[in-house]
């Protein structure tokens, strides 16, 4: 099909670091006159929502992206606009693909094609088509040789495709990765109906079913595809950087929290429902009070300004489970703060992070963690996945009434009221027998609450 | 360079009388210890039109980087002078090839119009080998004849462009240096010093402050004590010009040569203009200032609407004459812009690396790299210590 002169708005880069970006609003419409300067949508990059403002005079003709598309690839057509308007209805159901151009370049899409064919083109003389291919294959050798692209042969390589039997539809008969993979889908199909015809042998056939880019569901399965969100795909890229990154260890300890529990009843019963302490509060207090003893615990590793940051301050991050993806707002100067403020400011975080309305400074920092499934009672004991820059993160896993020796007891023994700990610790700032010093003190804290008094 | 002389249409072209008469408003200057320059004058047509031709072309010229910027081919550092087309065309014309400018980072359009081509420039920011500094420099460091660069650091061309009127009168020329810089750059303290040495001296050096109201993001009445640059140079006389009248532009900087030339020493010209733009690509240019204030300086003030009101006022081009420029304007750029992309970027050697340290045959023999094992012999094209 051909279109009057136009021109393809590229997915714009509106940070350094952009690669790719969300579609928040179009601010035009389709026909719209468009003016330097002017906002024509919003994107969302990998750090903002931004406007983007348009830098040419015309109307926009087509919208190929709509609205609130995600992880748009920069230079990826989103939009055409032409210079007269009498052109825009000619784009009404304008498809890339008729335009005779892909999706190579933002200012002019139809003079780029030719180049980016030639610099593929130009390796691909370089390299000779490999020789186990064409042992392969009975059918009398081609004349000269084989034009394919890199990736073409790299993925004929893989599935061990002889190149002479796939029909090259590129420029000069040229094969491409489109015709290799039209070519498994047939050989695989056939090999499906009659084993092993042309001269995919049958294990390429098999390879070729299983290797697919995503396997393909069987006709039974059912499933829903939920998009990566970018909350999600941020948190995934952090907690693969920490267990990646950071050489931890990890130290375990049975706690005896009796006390703490007879404390917190005792606070509570004179509360007056100023405050009411849970078990999470006590235990924030008591992390405190250890990393003010250990404060190798309470210390970044900043390998960029090459110091390991010991804070004398403790805000304690704590992890929340919250719709949309895990949170760790921060409780500041908690060795500066009383209990129920504690308790009172954790109530406030919590609440504002289940409902997404956190300030980043909100969440971001914090000098050690704590991550609380106590309220599951299947948790014995758990580790969990250090938040860097930060050292030390608290596991805390449920109560649980173990048995123990008492001497003074009729039976010989009583009940307690136990808690695992498990801290994971960053080598790098605190060693083993720091780590496990810390432990100990925290370990002393809960089983002797009066000291978070001292 | 060859294109762009191509592209010049020879004043015999024009029909009718080749000159007419300018009048300036009355607000165009304002001047500090001087009689400002006439506001009427007369001048050819050609001209007018060459230099709408010319700011037309820097026009399409930025708006090229910002789009090339946003397909993330320029990388690094890009500044544009959407907005300030006027100043670079207007001095360029004013002046002559012996004349010399200096100015900071936003200096696309000027590397244009000392004769280097789009597509060198446009090369140059895409760290192509046909770049104006083959691809090593990139937006700050563009060169050409008679024009000392892209300045990386802020306010350093000024000592510079008073060391360039130096060399133009100690070699007894009949040529000044416009050094050029923005009003953020105004208050370091070498601009002071370089005000100091030109006036002890008597060197024909114009100080122009590009006064685009806006240092990065801060205006300058936020930044600077005294706002009225052209009175910065004290006991230096001063000329406050409107930067978006290009005709304005023109009588000023042709005032301000002809009083370097007279020997009456420095003088500080400031060109009150504006960049619709952000600072550079990283900023969006709309966190410090409201859209509608770019918005009423773009549709009342531009440069190029300006003189192109001019044009068919005094009868030089008809409205489809004009928009034909336009077009072909784009067109060229959209050429260039394809031949600035197709061309290779500089070969991975490292003798790439050491040359144009020097004049080509004026080398040392040998030129130090990173670590003494790095040293570079020239002649023998390699490394001095390995084989």
């Amino acid at each position: 099909a051909s279109y009057p002169e136009h021109t393809i708005i590229g997915m714009p880069a509106l940070s350094p670091t952009m690669t790719q970006g969300n579609l928040a609003a179009w601010t035009k419409k389709e026909g719209d006159q468009l003016s330097p300067g002017e906002v024509i949508a919003e994107i969302e990059t990998d750090k903002a929502q931004m406007d983007f403002e348009f830098q040419e005079d015309g109307y926009l003709a087509k919208i190929l992206v709509p609205e609130g598309t995600k992880d748009i690839p920069v230079n990826k057509p989103i939009a055409v606009y032409v210079e007269d308007k009498a052109d825009v209805p000619a784009f009404k159901d304008f498809k890339l693909e008729d335009s005779g151009s892909d999706s190579k370049t933002s200012t002019k899409a139809q003079p780029a094609e030719p180049q980016a064919e030639k610099k593929q083109e130009a390796p691909a003389e370089e390299t000779k088509t490999s020789a186990p291919e064409a042992k392969k294959s009975d059918v009398a050798a081609p004349q000269g040789r084989i034009f394919a692209s890199p990736l073409a042969k790299t993925i004929a390589l893989e599935k061990g495709i002889s190149l002479k039997d796939v029909h090259g539809t590129g420029p000069r008969g040229r094969i491409t990765k489109a015709d290799i993979e039209s070519y498994l889908e047939k050989s695989s199909k056939q090999s499906s109906q009659t084993s092993g015809a042309a001269a995919a042998t049958p294990a390429a056939a098999t390879s070729s079913t299983t290797a697919g880019s995503a396997p393909s569901p069987s006709s039974t399965a059912s499933y829903e595809d939920v998009p990566i969100s970018t909350m999600r795909s941020i948190i995934g890229e952090r907690l693969l950087q920490s267990t990646q990154g950071i050489p931890s260890y990890i130290v375990s300890s049975k706690i005896s929290i009796s006390k703490l529990l007879k404390l917190r009843q005792s606070l509570n019963a004179t509360a007056n429902d100023k405050y009411k302490l849970s078990i999470n509060d006590l235990l924030v207090k008591a992390i405190t009070v250890a990393a003010k003893r250990v404060p190798d615990a309470n210390a970044y590793w900043l390998p960029n300004e090459n110091v390991i940051r010991k804070f004398k301050n403790v805000d304690v991050s704590v992890a929340v489970a919250t719709p949309t993806g895990l949170l760790t707002p921060i409780v500041k100067n908690c060795e500066a703060k009383g209990l129920s403020q504690i308790s009172n400011e954790i109530k406030e975080l919590v609440k504002r992070a289940r409902i997404n309305k956190l300030a980043p400074e909100e969440f971001q920092g914090g000098t050690i963690c704590i991550s609380n499934m106590g309220m599951n009672n299947a948790v014995n004991m758990f580790t969990s996945i250090i938040n860097p820059p930060q050292s030390t993160i608290l596991a805390i896993a449920t109560v649980e009434r173990v048995a123990v020796e008492d001497a003074a007891a009729e039976n010989g023994f009583s009940f307690d009221n136990q808690v695992t700990i498990t801290g994971t610790f960053d080598h790098r700032t605190i060693d083993g027998a720091k780590g496990a010093e810390f432990m100990k003190e925290l370990k002393t804290v809960i089983e002797n609450p009066l000291e978070m008094l001292l | 360079a060859t294109l762009k002389t191509t592209d010049k249409k020879a004043p015999e072209d024009i029909e009718g009388s080749d000159t007419v008469q300018i009048e300036l408003p009355e607000s165009s200057f304002e001047s500090y210890m001087l009689e400002p320059p006439d506001l009427s004058y007369e001048t050819s047509k050609a001209t007018l039109l060459q230099m709408y031709k010319d700011m037309v072309i820097i026009r399409r010229m930025e708006m090229a980087c910002d789009a090339l910027y946003k397909a993330k081919k320029i990388r690094g550092f890009c500044h544009l002078s959407v907005g300030q087309e006027a100043i670079a065309v207007g001095i360029e014309n004013a002046i002559t090839k012996l004349d010399s400018i200096i100015t900071s980072y936003r200096c696309h359009g000027f590397t244009f119009m000392r004769g280097a081509s789009v597509k060198a420039v446009l090369a140059e920011l895409m760290g192509r080998r046909a770049g104006v500094s083959y691809g090593k420099g990139g937006s700050m460091h563009l060169y050409a004849p008679g024009f000392y660069g892209g300045n990386g650091i802020v306010g350093a061309q000024v000592p510079l462009g008073a060391g360039l009127a130096f060399a133009h009168q100690y070699k007894n020329e009949d040529a000044c240096s416009f050094t050029l810089y923005g009003d953020g750059a105004s208050n370091q303290g070498q601009v002071f010093e370089s005000f100091n040495m030109a006036k002890l001296w008597n060197l024909p050096v114009v100080f122009c402050c590009e006064n685009n109201k806006y240092g990065m993001g801060t205006a300058a009445s936020r930044s600077s004590a005294m706002t009225e640059y052209f009175k910065r140079g004290q006991y230096i006389p001063g000329l406050k010009v409107n930067g978006m009248d290009i005709l304005a532009v023109y009588q000023a900087s042709k005032f301000a040569k002809d009083w370097c030339l007279s020997g009456k020493g420095p003088l500080v010209l400031e060109y009150e203009t504006y960049r619709y733009g952000g600072h550079s690509m990283s900023d969006p240019g709309t966190t410090y200032r409201t859209r509608d204030e770019i918005q009423h300086m773009r549709s009342k003030n531009d440069p190029i609407a300006g003189l192109k009101m001019h044009l068919i006022d005094l009868g030089i081009a008809t409205e489809a004459e004009v928009k034909a420029y336009d077009k072909s304007a784009r067109k060229y750029v959209d050429e260039q812009v394809e031949l600035a992309d197709a061309a290779p970027p500089p070969e991975a050697k490292l003798s790439i690396l050491f040359e144009d340290v020097y004049v080509k045959g004026t080398e040392t023999p040998t030129l130090r790299g990173r670590i003494p094992e790095d040293t570079w012999d020239f002649k023998k094209q390699g490394f001095a210590s390995r084989d």
